[in-house]
């Protein structure tokens, strides 16, 4: 087997248009939700998001590129741009065919489907762009990346809900521990703040209409948030030998359904995967030093949370810290675990502990160190990135400094 | 909306110039298609674009862009085909 190292890293969100960018305002404890900006806002009874601002595709795209391209995908380039630049791969004809790629996405292109049901039931119209089905595809983003840079290796898209970006991180970890890809470029993306998409979330009474704050007693919910976070999955020898600078070693991945029900979460299940991922990257709970959390700031999310990891970690839980980034940048459905990622490399790579912000009354369901407010500085050996999507579906990565 | 023979001509080279990325300038009813690297997609956002444009429905069939009764090759021939379409019973 082979060693997996991360040689770039990329994102856009509402805290940034760059890793640098994010990195910063999560130190900072900048929390990027917002009132949204989208159409038919009036009729929304949720009104806030973490929403990329002042994105216009023309500073990025073609005309071309952009009649094809749905936001998500655009998110999903922008990130990819940074992450491969930031590698400083060449894509040479010999390597090409050993470079894959393989993002999450929840919904794929449900801002193009969103447009064209409001041309076809709201305007009437009877037809729509021709284009709809290859924006809106699922693998879209995946595709689009490969074409960019020529990457001719497997290439496809998961799609886990909440989940995405980590089973497709897990999955690209997994193509190049095993060989099957040399460099696998993988995280996620999407974009469905707009009318129809936040209309759907409202339908579950799940989202707050004032704030996440993730483990605090006074918690009333989720927010959404939009981006991308895309990173550079490369066989660690291969890394070496062509003295890129490598950020993280991609540990361990730990996958697990609950089998029980499709939208609450059963802390068996993501208590399992936390200890899969442990045991797969052959380290103890013992070490592990930050743990980035699923945290959406439901009741049942941090209240399971919790509950999974003292069952995985034991005495360790009691001084792990775990934060939840959504705080600050939202749920970002298929690409949350990819931007989460992004507070896990800093952790270990500069042991910047990025905090849960918003938080105001500590909750006794939820009492384990989520590092309230202020972000911290510590030296971090082993970090875990959860992810506990709808449909019981738990994904846990662990990455280790270099 | 009423179109006039120059209107629509006009309005189909700004449609074809635009997918082309061209200037209009470039084009004329003579201007041949096969010349101007238009790919498949862009051939279709071509014809989508028409068809708003004018509120009419093209009998273009991707499979087999060259069949049917649709003469794609100039921008002549589109404006010609149409013309049938808008001028349909009004004459």
């Amino acid at each position: 087997m082979y060693r997996v190292a991360i040689t770039g890293q990329g994102t856009i969100n509402c805290l940034g248009r760059s890793v640098p960018e994010t990195v910063a305002a999560m130190a900072e404890g900048r929390c990027g939700i917002g009132d949204l900006d989208i159409l038919l806002r009036d009729r929304l009874s949720v009104r806030i998001g973490g929403q990329v601002r002042d994105f216009d595709p023309a500073d990025h795209f073609e005309r071309q590129q952009r009649s094809l391209y749905d936001r998500s995908v655009q998110f999903a380039i922008v990130a990819a741009t940074e992450a491969l630049n930031q590698s400083g791969l060449d894509i040479s004809e010999a390597l090409s065919p050993e470079v894959g790629v393989v993002l999450g996405s929840g919904c794929g292109g449900i801002q193009t489907l969103d447009q064209s049901y409001e041309a076809l039931y709201g305007q009437g119209k009877n037809r729509v762009h021709p284009l709809v089905i290859p924006r809106s595809m699922t693998n879209a983003a995946s595709s689009h990346v490969s074409m960019a840079w020529n990457l001719q290796g497997p290439c496809y898209s998961v799609s886990t809900a909440c989940a995405s970006s980590n089973h497709a991180m897990g999955q690209a970890f997994q193509l190049v521990r095993t060989g099957q890809a040399r460099v696998m470029v993988t995280g996620g993306a999407e974009s469905m703040l707009c009318f129809g998409g936040i209309k759907a979330w409202e339908g579950l009474r799940v989202m707050s209409r004032d704030g996440c704050r993730p483990f605090c007693r006074t918690r009333n919910g989720m927010v959404q948030g939009e981006g991308a976070a895309v990173f550079v999955f490369e066989e660690f020898g291969h890394a070496e030998s062509r003295g890129a600078e490598i950020l993280a070693e991609v540990v361990g991945f730990g996958m697990t359904a609950d089998a029980s029900d499709i939208v609450l979460p059963d802390p068996k299940g993501a208590a399992r995967a936390i200890a899969g991922a442990l045991r797969d990257a052959g380290t103890d709970s013992g070490s592990v030093g930050y743990i980035n959390a699923h945290g959406t700031g439901t009741t049942a999310n941090d209240r399971s949370e919790c509950v999974a990891v003292r069952l995985a970690l034991g005495v360790a839980a009691e001084t792990v810290m775990m934060s939840s980034t959504k705080s600050m940048h939202g749920h970002l459905i298929g690409g949350a675990g990819a931007v989460e990622l992004l507070a896990c490399i800093a952790a270990v790579r500069d042991g910047i502990i990025a905090p849960t912000v918003g938080y105001r009354a500590p909750d006794p369901e939820c009492d384990l160190d989520v590092v309230p407010n202020t972000a911290r500085q510590h030296p971090v050996r082993v970090a875990l990135s959860n992810a506990f999507a709808f449909g019981g579906l738990n994904a846990v990565l662990a990455i280790r400094s270099v | 909306m009423r179109f006039s023979a120059e209107s629509i001509l006009e309005e189909i080279i700004s449609i074809v110039a635009d997918q082309a990325t061209l200037d209009p300038s470039d084009l004329g009813a003579e201007s041949l298609l096969r010349d101007l690297s238009l790919d498949s997609l862009s051939l279709i956002e071509v014809v989508f674009a028409i068809e708003e444009a004018f509120d009419i429905e093209l009998p273009f069939d991707a499979n087999n862009p060259d069949s049917g009764d649709f003469d794609i090759s100039s921008i002549g021939s589109i404006v010609a085909a149409v013309e049938n379409l808008v001028f349909e019973g009004k004459r």
